[in-house]
């Protein structure tokens, strides 16, 4: 089966005064029909460029996408599309949510209005209609009143019910695929559960796929079926939920899993990972991850490993895939 | 309110190495608009009595709009509550005039969530953490440049840091300067408003690994206020949680996470997303939000979210006070042993 | 940065050569101010060789409305070195009134046989100070208004904004020209003062909002946490943060008076004559608007053009002033 997505060597950067930097550095990923794609990262990975670059979101300049790069929507070249076709694609084919729902929703339309926009922007139908489907979107996300919900300002919503009105407005299209970048970050525990709860039911109902961006490996063992870990602008592992998070290959998703904090160990120390992130505009040689990681040799600091695979669908970025003994000094 | 407080002194350990001491601590925001008629106080706190063992790290989680940070922020006397008092080792914070409390505050200090909003944009790193020793007298010159490198250096930094400007500095790096800036005044005190919340995970652990030791090393006590459950588990000694403006559970930090005695604690346990994919999901997904603080209900503040099997009309009706259910594990519900009962 | 430096050197040294005698002359028998523009005349070669920017100025890297600006104020400041005649000095009323433009008289002359040139430079002199002083006492008076609103809050607060509020609802040019009229005798001094004084209500709002907007910002609670005194947190936390709109506010505020001066000149309740303003020169010129046109559209430009080199210098301040760009 062809994959509904199919990001080839997506290169994203942006112009600088220093000179053009690469946020997303040659990254390839695909995603099934009906799939959820965890994608992991911390602040500073490229993941949210990713994220804005799959439609184009992004305003070039200062922003570019490099031209040996590609977007395929369902075998369509995204990139090679003029502005007008693009925008056909967004919303309706791929829509977005993000982290600030208070930020996505415009302060001064009703909610409803805003919905039934997004749903008059789809499809060809009048004003009652798209406000009534409105209304349909807003008890499909789960509020209690909907009817009442759509004549409500954002700032009148709670932010659990933002969010849920930012889903709303994201499904107007009935896209096929929904980009949620870190759609939970900003909620308290509770809210993050009951979101999370409800993506994966939208999911199944309406059969969409889904790319889950976050820095949260916990979010990611909720919801994904495949999980793709992104460092300094690159994609270092990918694999299956339960091979990634119980058998992680690359050191950092390794270290990233020893420093989360879990519910159920104790003790008053973590096992940190030394340094920081390394900043966009001077990534180290060879493998990038290579000054924080416990298992680096010289090749690591000279030599940039590609993309070893293993079975289908999991590979890992790092030399010690060929090396394996050296994990254990 | 009068006999929990009476329980909770009679608690001969707590009074033997008590540090702080909120008493019935309430705080109403009063809202503005007299032209379209008022509007009812956003009540943040309605009634809280807990006290901060020396040495220990309490840590206070709840939901935003709990409560927490008003709490946090009339213990160190940064808000004046609308009624109860706080007790600083023996002396009573807001019976004191402000030159007083500003020679107090060397005691007591605060780390900030965002640090860089904590940071002034237009002071270096050194500056910043220089500040306060002159301020109180306690250092100048040379000897105040050397205090600063060694602060520095006790929160993992190269003194040479001390000449960038807030922006110039990660996350992580900002978070310890803070840290530097707020242990200057030797303080024995710290209240830790979500430290980490703001930082990279792989930072985060470092920040936390950081406080552990400087609690270890100079004797601190810590006051942790944090919805990240995981993170909590990690630091605290005793855990108290907070809902609506009052604490509905509070108790040793193992003891309440192995056996929550409030349905609300048991729900937001059940809720932290785990990386552990084969750990059971068998999750209590809390429907609802928390009640506006401008309208709290009468009787439980939970009972509109509470999945507890034997939640009744009491419930509804009847304030459940704080009451002790095990050796030092307080809890606000009227069928908290049922709860314990039921795993 | 080094060719620009020679080029300075070399630009302030011809015109002490050309001009010597006048240097000369203005230190023998010139006012104060001058004996000021010659001493600057003399002293800009030196300044320029051996002179360094701070590192801070470096960095933030002048671009072409602080050059023009700066340019500006070089002239103004210069103006009895480079102006080639007595600006208010009547050279000739039987011959040499009305000339068009010539190399004796790059701007031609006026009614009463004045050089142009001199007036337009002398104009600018006499503008911008009126203008920079009176920015001063706005900028002081608005400044303390506003910390001392935003910072007392409550009922202090309500009590001086409403002052500001009421003072606001008065039209500005009104009251000016009421002031000036009733007060005709009070000289350019008075103008300052007026003028300063009418107009630092939008800067004491700013400063208000933005000293309570700075008041909720953790790094001030820390600075309480802390134990630093009020006065200490005003000065050195919420000032320092504050002032960069107002500097922005400030350096509009300049070409904002400039006009304003130039308006009521032009109304006659401005500037006395003899001195020039570019506003009664204006005035002046309109009788010969159709014969004499330059009359009017020289010191027409001069004032659009310095009205907006402040503008685009003070949007560029705005982004310079932010530590995070810098």
């Amino acid at each position: 089966m062809n994959p509904l997505l199919s990001v080839r060597e997506l290169t994203v950067g942006f112009e600088t005064p220093k000179g053009p930097v690469r946020v997303v550095d040659g990254v390839s990923l695909e995603l099934a029909e009906g799939e959820t794609l965890g994608l992991v990262g911390e602040s500073g990975s490229g993941k949210s460029t990713l994220a804005l670059s799959l439609g184009r979101l992004l305003d070039e300049p200062p922003a570019f996408i490099d031209p040996g790069s590609r977007i395929e929507y369902a075998g369509v070249n995204l990139l090679a599309l003029d502005p007008e076709r693009l925008r056909t694609y967004r919303g309706k084919a791929i829509a977005w949510i993000f982290q600030d729902p208070a930020s996505s929703l415009d302060p001064v339309i009703k909610v409803g209005h805003q919905i039934a926009e997004a749903v008059c922007a789809h499809s060809d139908v009048g004003r009652k209609a798209a406000w009534n489907r409105a209304v349909e979107l807003l008890a499909l996300v789960g509020l209690n009143d909907p009817r009442d919900a759509a004549h409500c300002y954002p700032h009148q919503l709670s932010g659990g019910m933002r969010q849920r009105v930012a889903i709303a407005a994201a499904l107007a299209g009935e896209p096929k695929l929904l980009v949620a970048d870190e759609p939970t970050t900003a909620l308290d525990v509770t809210l993050q559960a009951q979101i999370l709860a409800l993506l994966g039911d939208l999911r199944e109902r309406l059969g969409m796929a889904l790319l889950l961006i976050t820095h949260d490996l916990g979010v990611v063992a909720d919801i994904a079926d495949r999980v793709a870990v992104m460092y300094a602008g690159r994609l270092v592992e990918e694999g299956g939920k339960e091979q990634v998070l119980k058998q992680p290959a690359h050191p950092y998703t390794e270290a990233l899993l020893r420093a989360t904090p879990r519910l159920h160990r104790t003790g008053p120390r973590l096992p940190a990972i030394p340094g920081a992130a390394p900043d966009p505009t001077s990534w180290p040689s060879g493998c990038r991850f290579h000054p924080r990681c416990r298992y680096a040799w010289d090749r690591c600091s000279s030599e940039e490993p590609s993309q070893l695979s293993g079975e289908t669908g999991r590979w890992v970025r790092c030399w010690l895939a060929t090396e394996p003994q050296r994990r254990r000094g | 309110m009068g006999e929990v407080l009476a329980g909770y002194r009679a608690t001969a350990a707590a009074r033997m190495t008590e540090l702080v001491r909120a008493e019935s601590l309430v705080k109403h925001f009063p809202s503005g608009g007299w032209l379209l008629g008022r509007r009812p106080p956003v009540r943040a706190l309605n009634g809280v009595t807990l006290s901060v063992l020396r040495g220990e790290t309490l840590a206070l989680v709840g939901e935003s709009g709990s409560g927490k940070t008003t709490l946090a922020r009339c213990l160190l006397r940064l808000t004046a509550p609308t009624a109860g008092r706080v007790v600083f080792d023996g002396i009573d914070l807001f019976s004191l005039p402000e030159p007083e409390i500003r020679k107090l505050r060397r005691r007591m200090q605060l780390v900030f969530q965002d640090p860089a909003a904590a940071l002034n944009p237009r002071m270096t790193a050194g500056a910043a953490i220089r500040e306060p020793l002159e301020a109180h007298g306690i250092s100048r010159g040379s000897e105040a440049k050397a205090r600063v490198s060694a602060l520095l250096a006790e929160v993992g930094l190269p003194p040479g840091l001390a000449e960038r400007f807030p922006h110039e500095l990660s996350g992580g790096q900002r978070q310890r300067v803070v840290i530097a800036r707020a242990l200057s005044l030797e303080p024995e005190f710290l209240v830790l408003d979500e430290p980490v919340s703001n930082l990279d995970v792989s930072v985060a652990a470092q920040i936390l690994n950081l406080l552990a030791d400087l609690q270890e090393k100079r004797g601190l006590t810590y006051l942790l206020i944090a919805h990240d459950l995981s993170v909590v588990r990690h630091m605290a000694s005793r855990v108290a949680v907070l809902y609506a403006g009052r604490i509905v559970e509070i108790g040793p930090c193992d003891e309440l996470y192995e056996r929550p005695l409030h349905p609300y604690t048991e729900a937001l346990l059940s809720a932290v997303p785990s990386p552990d994919p084969l750990q059971s999901k068998r999750r209590v997904i809390l429907g609802g939000e928390p009640p506006s603080p401008r309208r709290i209900p009468a009787g439980c503040p939970f009972y509109g979210r509470c999945h507890h099997t034997r939640r009744d009309d009491r419930c509804a009706g009847e304030l459940p006070v704080l009451r002790e259910v095990g050796s030092a594990h307080w809890s606000a519900c009227h069928y908290a042993e049922t709860l314990g009962a039921r795993r | 940065m080094n060719r620009l430096r020679a080029l300075l050197i070399a630009g302030s040294g011809a015109l002490i050569w050309i001009r010597w005698q006048r240097i000369w002359d203005l230190l023998q028998a010139g006012d104060f101010s001058d004996r000021m523009a010659a001493l600057a005349a003399l002293a800009a070669p030196l300044v320029f060789a051996l002179g360094r920017l701070p590192d801070r100025w470096k960095r933030a890297r002048l671009d072409a409305s602080a050059w023009v600006v700066l340019a500006i104020l070089a002239a103004a400041l210069l103006a009895p070195v480079l102006a080639p005649y007595d600006p208010t000095a009547q050279l000739d009323l039987a011959n040499r009134r009305l000339l068009p433009p010539s190399p004796a008289h790059p701007l031609g002359t006026d009614l009463f046989s004045r050089d142009l040139l001199s007036r337009l430079l002398y104009g600018a002199r006499l503008s911008l100070w009126i203008a920079c002083f009176s920015v001063a006492i706005a900028v002081v008076v608005g400044t303390g208004v506003g910390l001392a609103a935003g910072y007392l809050g409550g009922t202090a607060d309500a009590l001086i904004m409403r002052l500001v509020d009421t003072a606001l609802a008065i039209p500005r040019i009104f009251l000016l020209l009421v002031v000036l009229t009733l007060w005709e005798q009070g000289g350019i001094m008075t103008m300052v003062l007026v003028l300063g004084l009418t107009s630092w209500f939008g800067t004491s709002r700013l400063v208000r909002a933005e000293v309570l907007s700075l008041k909720q910002r953790d790094f001030v609670t820390a600075a309480r946490a802390l134990g630093i005194a009020p006065i200490a947190i005003l000065l050195k936390h919420i000032l320092p943060n504050a002032l960069a709109p107002v500097i922005v506010t400030a350096t509009l505020g300049v070409g904002q008076i400039v006009l304003t001066e130039a308006a009521l000149s032009y109304l006659g309740v401005g500037v006395p004559p003899p001195h020039p303003s570019w506003g009664s020169m204006i005035a002046d010129a309109q009788p010969f608007l159709p014969t004499h046109p330059w009359m009017a559209i020289v010191p027409g430009l001069a004032l659009a053009g310095t009205v907006v080199a402040f503008s685009f210098f003070g949007e560029s301040l705005q982004a310079k002033l932010d530590p995070r760009r810098r």
